[in-house]
């Protein structure tokens, strides 16, 4: 290994980061779940063997340790409030650092409703949702990410977008602003 | 309000004031309830990196054991195998008329094949491939 993991890990972290909150939420795991997703690089390192670009496979580490994440919070133990459960209160259906429903008036919570429903999506359209407006990444590249074709990737963001606006215009409708 | 206003305000900087009515016009409006969410989306989270991540991580790396690679015992059996016939078809090879060199030949091709599909499957083990495709 040429270089220090230490800098791998500083040159990357930010987009580890990011990418983690937006899938998994802003909770207390984040900093948990990206030391598992670097331990994995670590251990990955010896077979990678540059057959991809470095960022490309920190990227598919991130959405297996997400979608690790996702199903231990499937477990019953571990159940997040749906946003759909018509007898969650709106507060209990965000994430922890979320608006409640009265507040939903400005530009800032808006970002978090929308956040919030991003949760709300199937694995797949949440990942390419991510992968395509936040990190920029191209179609080709979150095919090989998700080891997926592109015309998928297509289907889910295509999906995913008019999915996510649904689901606001719902949110926004239903609290009468 | 009308989409131009709305989506206006939408592509402002983070700190500009908007106007009122932006959220009602977006909870009647398909398409700017879209450029919204491209727009919210765009936006990177806020987050907070412990100053000494990188340093922990490397270090909790150092000590972390790799897990085991396994090497199954069959594709181990396969590959010494396929050395052992690839030997016997050079040695059969170097003894046979050039009439009947057909019959060594193809069971060195046999061999090599073999050995080939054994070896790259032992070090396709691409652990972080994605697990999730239905």
């Amino acid at each position: 290994m040429p270089e220090d993991f230490a800098d791998i890990v500083r040159e990357h972290q930010g987009m580890v980061f990011r990418t983690l909150t937006r899938m998994v939420g802003p909770t207390d795991a984040v900093p948990d779940l990206a030391q598992e997703v670097f331990l994995r690089l670590h251990r990955a390192l010896p077979q990678f063997g540059h057959r991809a670009r470095l960022s490309t496979y920190l990227y598919r580490i991130v959405v297996n340790v997400a979608q690790d994440e996702w199903k231990r919070r499937r477990r019953p133990e571990h159940r997040a409030a749906s946003l759909s459960d018509p007898d969650a209160g709106f507060g209990d259906r965000l994430a922890d650092h979320a608006p409640t429903a009265q507040a939903v008036l400005e530009r800032r919570e808006l970002q978090a409703a929308v956040d919030a429903l991003l949760e709300e999506l199937p694995p797949a359209e949440r990942a390419v949702l991510v992968l395509f407006h936040q990190e920029e990444r191209r179609y080709d590249e979150i095919a090989a990410v998700l080891d997926v074709p592109v015309n998928t990737v297509r289907t889910h963001l295509h999906r995913g977008r008019s999915r996510l606006a649904r689901l606001l215009k719902e949110r926004l409708g239903r609290d009468d602003v | 309000m009308t989409c131009e206003a709305v989506r206006a305000a939408l592509l402002a900087g983070s700190e500009a004031e908007w106007p009122a009515g932006v959220l009602t016009h977006l909870a009647a409006c398909d398409a700017c309830a879209l450029v919204a969410v491209e727009q919210s989306l765009h936006r990177a989270p806020a987050i907070a990196i412990p100053p000494t991540f990188a340093a922990d991580v490397a270090r909790r790396a150092r000590l972390d054991t790799p897990p085991e690679v396994p090497h199954p015992r069959g594709v181990m059996v396969g590959i010494g195998a396929s050395g052992v016939l690839a030997g016997i078809a050079v040695a059969w090879l170097g003894l046979s008329a050039p009439a009947t060199a057909f019959v060594p030949v193809a069971a060195l091709l046999l061999a090599c094949g073999e050995a080939i599909v054994l070896t790259a499957w032992t070090l396709d083990t691409d652990v972080t491939r994605a697990h999730w495709r239905r």
